[in-house]
């Protein structure tokens, strides 16, 4: 962290859609990091002022809260972060956003800042907006009435930031009386509502029609009504929420290719240069078939990662996200969920560890573990490099829309058993409590696209430190393994089935074996357990992938898998085998730093536990089946 | 639009004399205007988690509210109140009374 004038934090603090956010990115120049909350894994962002404004200054971004009264547990953790944050003790000074359109409700939060006794600055916001409806916002008869400083943003250009920034330093260096903030004790009903018309008079009596301002042709929320009448129509709704997601998902794959190739045959061509440096040598068959080899069946689904994070701060940041929430309320409750599980669930699909920290914002504890339960389910990016390799076996030399169509089928497949997974859960689930959706809709937003491009960045990146480790940790392991102890016969056969790794693997076989796969690919199935994509790597190790480099690894992994041969002779891949590999897949839990969170989020090991075994048990069981069911039709 | 009683008796989570409560005998809470609705909210009643939600999101007594209908699967219903545009469910828009 940079150096900071203040030892203490200045918290921002104020409704969600407040323009928080957007603020925070301002005063910082988008120079934060994002932390988690010590003890939990609710993660905002901790910065300091951008130099172009003078000396620096901490600052906090919290979660989003409607009220200091928490009613779920991202608020909980906004409120603890206010009074009694482990580093930063209590904060400061309070910067409250408000939304200067919907300044009446936003003062709630405003009021209850100043009565719990913090320093406050009010920023009000989005001022552009307000303009255009032809109002104008009287900022010296508010700081009056509320007994604060209030400074006035622009939303779109960022107007009165480096006044914000002057009046925070003024009031850091203000040493007056030391300031006593304490925890607000539940309002009754009357007070808050009292508070809420004394707010709404105040609104009134400070946002006027200004005359000076014509009234803009379009403004933001004429602009919202108009896009809501076709976004949420019965039909028209349906059929743009089905566009936006399949244009979401299909660019994963279409926008990413490009990278992809390049990282795959940077890899590839790296490791043959590596291995041609010092030929026969143990180091450098290490490094190749050891390191980059696994390196680079990894980090070629990067791009991947980004884009699907991209997609969904992007859908976030316009005010769509909120909409899809809404619509898919209804489908969700027949599932005992609610239309809050959809972020989750769709952030699923790029990590389940950041979903699961996401389903915090459920409020209702019920539907919050019931999503919990079925996120290991969604098609997590991690997998993603799996079923490319086991689908391009499948379709080696074929179109590639019908790989893509495979796995098309692929994400419903997982969808449908995971609705199957929560209606088991709804059962078997002994919390009951009422469950209930109020959902802000806020006006539709043009994405800052620099501010979208950092926030999919930090998220791709704590992913990658978080794989990273434990993919290098374990490619060292499998290489090990499968290298020694004889590493100087010549038959690589010999030398493999011999080796470590082989020698565990005989040892588990008889389990792998009704999946039609030998101790090979059960190597690739434990290491798994680390991470998914581990697979990929193992099998790159195992089948000593780097060794040509004619081609990029993964269509040489997948010449090796074609050559590859069960003890008996027979083809170890098959359409059988693949296949039960897929479902396997689609259903198995292998992270461990999943089955961590689950425990940590749900404060339940039992849970973690039950899901770990449950999905492991089923995904084995499914694939079993469906090896058999094959073999049984003719398919083999 | 129909005042949907039989949704808390299939609901295992409410218990029956809480559904009662916010079931609305009169037929004038939000849930039983039809789109397009426009009115002032006379208060609120219901759970206390969920009314003090709604309270903190600007539904407070003498409000003006607008039903301005509702998502595409027929729920939850789009509600607009002192400029803030929310969706609440059915289940919700009985514990608002008119």
């Amino acid at each position: 962290m940079h150096s900071a004038v203040n030892t203490g934090v200045v918290a921002l603090v104020g409704s969600p859609n407040s323009g928080k956010t957007t603020l925070f990115n301002w005063l910082t120049g988008l120079r934060y990091s994002t932390v988690n909350y010590p003890g939990s894994t609710v993660d905002y962002s901790v910065g300091v002022t951008h130099q172009r404004f003078g000396d620096s200054v901490r600052l906090m971004d919290t979660p989003g809260v409607y009220s200091l009264f928490p009613k779920s547990l991202d608020e909980d953790v906004a409120v603890k972060a206010l009074h009694q944050h482990p580093q930063f003790g209590s904060a400061e000074l309070v910067l409250s956003v408000a939304d200067a359109t919907q300044l009446a409700r936003h003062l709630l939060v405003t009021r209850q800042l100043l009565e719990s006794g913090f320093r406050v600055i009010l920023a009000v916001t989005m001022i552009d907006l307000l303009r255009e409806q032809g109002k104008s916002l009287d900022a010296q008869l508010l700081a009056k009435e509320l007994g604060c400083p209030v400074v006035l943003i622009d939303g779109r250009l960022g107007g009165g930031v480096l006044e914000l920034v002057i009046e925070v330093r003024r009031r850091l260096g203000a040493q007056a009386d030391s300031i006593q903030p304490r925890r607000l004790t539940q309002w009754e009903p009357q007070k808050t509502e009292g508070v809420i018309r004394e707010a709404d008079d105040l609104a009134r009596r400070v946002v006027r029609e200004d005359a000076r301002l014509k009234q803009g042709a379009s403004d933001a929320r004429a602009r919202t009504a108009r896009w809501d009448r076709t976004l949420l129509h019965p039909i028209w709704g349906v059929v743009s929420f089905v566009l936006v997601m399949g244009l979401l998902f299909t660019s994963i794959y279409w926008v990413a290719q490009p990278f992809m190739d390049a990282i795959d045959e940077g890899f590839s061509s790296l490791a043959g240069w590596v291995l041609e440096l010092a030929p026969g040598s143990i180091v450098a068959d290490f490094l190749a078939n050891g390191v980059l080899a696994s390196f680079g069946a990894v980090l070629v689904f990067v791009p991947q990662i980004f884009i699907l994070f991209a997609g969904i701060t992007l859908l976030e940041e316009s005010g769509y996200l909120a909409r899809a929430a809404t619509m898919m309320d209804r489908p969700f409750s027949w599932l005992g969920m609610s239309g809050r599980s959809f972020v989750p669930l769709l952030s699923a699909h790029a990590c389940a560890v950041p979903a699961m920290m996401a389903a915090r914002a459920i409020g209702g504890r019920r539907e919050r573990l019931l999503t919990m339960f079925i996120i290991p389910l969604m098609s997590c990016s991690a997998r993603l490099p799996v079923y490319a390799l086991l689908l391009l076996f499948l379709f080696y030399g074929q179109p590639s829309w019908i790989a893509g169509l495979a796995l098309t089928v692929i994400y419903f497949g997982a969808l449908v058993i995971g609705a199957i997974a929560a209606a088991i859960g709804n059962r078997i689930l002994k919390v009951q409590d009422r469950s209930f959706f109020l959902m802000e809709l806020p006006v539709y937003r043009r994405p800052v696209l620099r501010a979208v491009i950092r926030r999919a960045y930090d998220r791709t990146l704590s992913y990658v430190r978080r794989a990273g480790p434990v993919i290098f940790v374990l490619a060292l392991v499998v290489w090990a393994g499968t290298t020694f102890p004889n590493n100087q016969s010549e038959d690589e056969g010999v030398r493999l089935s011999e080796s470590y790794a082989g020698q565990l693997g005989q040892l588990v076989e008889p389990v792998f074996a009704p999946m039609g796969v030998d101790w090979r690919v059960g190597i690739g199935l434990i290491s798994a357990f680390a991470a998914r994509e581990v697979f990929v790597s193992s099998l790159a190790v195992v089948f000593s992938v780097a060794d040509d480099n004619e081609d990029s690894m993964r269509e040489s992994l997948v010449a090796r898998m074609t050559e590859a041969k069960l003890a008996d002779g027979s083809p170890l891949f098959t359409v059988a085998s693949v296949t039960g590999l897929i479902v396997f897949f689609i259903i198995a839990l292998q992270c461990l730093s999943t089955t961590a969170v689950a425990s940590r989020e749900t404060g339940s090991w039992k849970f973690a536990l039950l899901q770990l075994v449950a999905f492991n048990l089923a995904a084995y069981l499914a694939a079993v089946g469906v090896v058999h069911g094959l073999r049984a039709l003719g398919v083999h | 639009m129909e005042l949907n009683v039989d949704a808390y008796s299939a609901n295992p989570f409410i218990e029956p004399a809480l559904a009662q409560e916010v079931a609305s005998p009169n037929g004038r809470s939000l849930a039983d205007q039809a789109a397009g609705f426009s009115g002032v909210i006379r208060g609120l009643a219901g759970e206390v988690l969920v009314v003090d939600r709604l309270r903190e999101l600007g539904f407070v007594a003498g409000h003006q509210i607008t039903l301005k209908g509702c998502s595409p699967f027929g729920d939850p219903l789009i509600v607009e109140v002192n400029g803030t545009t929310v969706a609440i469910r059915r289940q919700e828009a009985l514990c608002i009374q008119l």
